[in-house]
């Protein structure tokens, strides 16, 4: 990677409790891109290497570290898929004068990221690594669980459904083996009537394990997809880039 | 260089992180700061593949940064956060880092006496590296041989892919799982040009250059050298942190 990329490490948030890294191109647009793959940027080399391909197309991005993640500090919040993290990130975009983005999430983040769209309206699009259907069960379920008070969070699918609704453009990558993956295209393709599909993609790239799990989807391919994706809504073309 | 910086409310630590070096294979480092500190210890960490340690390594720069000494980590070029393609990487160009990141700690902190520790191939690096060769340093788990590391990293990578409880850490030298590792690895090197660990790829530049130079012989400093007792990753954080407190009186 040459590097017309500019990256600037920063804090964020309301007593710096987020840790990120900004990459800009030469020729940064005002689509933006906000980025938070899990478990943490220095455990997941796939994030570095995202914002600067989409910095080099002209999209600026924001990677940063989920709360009680990586060097972000722990969530008030103490649940897992809290969309404040996004949120934050959106805002700090949003400083920096950038107009409107796309949110990418993967995993854990892949999921915070959903519960943080439902409350913005300056969204451009949604790109899910490996969302999961289902809240974790077990020891994380007891940290995910709403206070006494609180209404009952929302299932997945019910915040999918809403996101597409707005229509809001969602990409959901995953890998071959990922089972979410196909409960997804099985309750949104096969409803009736049919949801109104315009606004999402489902993208099937080749699995890999990653630290035991098989459906990681492979690094270069993953980036591939995201990358063309996000040129085509931000209506740059990637044919510039080394893909 | 731009950089970031926030004091740590759990710690009382500040945190600063930026990038230092020359482009294009700028590196991203992290300073840990006391209030008024009086010391500096330069972390060349284990390549992203070895990552067993670390952990421990951020326990270790709490403990001595509580202690009153600045703490600087870095990412060599080509791995975590800062620039530089990964296939690149030799040990050569990770001594140069550890020149580089010496020179950014001197510079960024304004420590008078500095010590390093070197963990995995950091060790050797550490070892090799030109700017370094005054300062005290503390070895811990070096990779005293690349192949054996790579077939450990390889049996790891085995035991998850085939769902196996544990890391594949035991070790049982010349058993099947050995061959099986050994195979997997030089069918992986062979045909991509990198073998693939959970992601972090070792390429077959950083393996052709750390069998050119083993740690045993590239241990020609001057200053003092201290190796960690082996032993459990937690337990060796109280021997290792005294070392490096040790090693600034042999100054």
């Amino acid at each position: 990677m040459t590097v017309s990329v500019t990256e600037t490490p920063v804090f964020f948030g309301q007593a710096d409790e987020f840790f990120g890294i900004s990459s800009s191109g030469p020729e940064a647009g005002s689509l933006g891109a906000v980025i938070c793959l899990t478990p943490s940027m220095a455990d997941n080399p796939v994030g570095s290497r995202l914002a600067r391909k989409l910095a080099t197309a002209g999209v600026p991005a924001l990677r940063f570290d989920l709360a009680g993640h990586g060097h972000s500090h722990e969530s008030r919040h103490g649940d897992a898929w809290d969309g404040t993290s996004f949120q934050a990130a959106a805002e700090w975009m949003r400083e920096m004068a950038i107009e409107s983005f796309v949110l990418i999430g993967g995993t854990t983040g892949a999921n915070a990221c959903l519960t943080a769209s439902s409350a913005m309206t300056d969204l451009r699009g949604l790109v899910f690594n490996r969302l999961s259907t289902k809240r974790p069960v077990g020891r994380v379920s007891r940290i995910v669980r709403p206070p006494r008070g609180r209404p009952a969070t929302p299932t997945v699918i019910s915040q999918l459904q809403d996101v597409i609704e707005r229509g809001v453009p969602t990409l959901v990558v995953s890998g071959a083996a990922d089972t979410d993956q196909a409960r997804i295209r099985r309750l949104f393709g096969d409803r009736e009537p049919p949801l109104d599909r315009t606004s999402l993609q489902m993208a099937t790239v080749p699995s890999r394990t990653l630290k035991g799990f098989r459906s990681v989807p492979a690094q270069e391919e993953f980036v591939d997809v995201v990358v063309r994706w996000i040129s085509d809504l931000a209506g740059t073309t990637p044919s510039d880039l080394a893909l | 260089m731009t950089f970031a910086e926030r004091v740590d409310p759990r710690t009382g630590l500040r945190e600063r992180f930026e990038y230092f070096g020359s482009p294009p294979d700028l590196k991203l480092g992290q300073l840990l700061s006391p209030a008024s500190p009086s010391r500096g210890v330069l972390i060349a960490g284990p390549i992203d593949a070895d990552r067993a340690l670390r952990p421990q390594i951020e326990e270790i720069s709490a403990t001595l940064g509580g202690s009153g000494h600045v703490v600087a980590r870095f990412d060599y070029r080509g791995q975590g956060q800062s620039f530089g393609e990964t296939g690149d990487l030799t040990l050569e160009l990770m001594a140069e880092d550890v020149s580089e990141a010496i020179g950014w700690i001197r510079e960024s902190a304004a420590v008078e006496h500095l010590a390093m520790l070197g963990v995995g191939l950091g060790a050797t690096a550490a070892a090799m590296a030109e700017g370094a060769s005054q300062l005290p340093l503390v070895i811990w788990d070096p990779v005293t041989d690349i192949d054996l590391f790579l077939r450990g990293l390889a049996r790891s990578k085995l035991s998850i892919e085939m769902g196996f409880v544990g890391d594949g850490a035991s070790y049982d030298e010349g058993s099947l799982a050995d061959v099986v590792a050994d195979d997997l690895l030089n069918e992986e090197l062979d045909r991509a040009g990198f073998f693939d660990a959970g992601g972090f790829p070792v390429a077959s530049a950083i393996v052709d250059s750390a069998r050119r130079h083993s740690l045993s012989d590239v241990m020609v400093r001057s200053a003092e050298t201290m190796i960690v007792p082996f032993g459990p990753g937690r337990a060796m954080i109280p021997d290792t942190v005294r070392l490096i407190q040790e090693s600034f009186h042999k100054q």
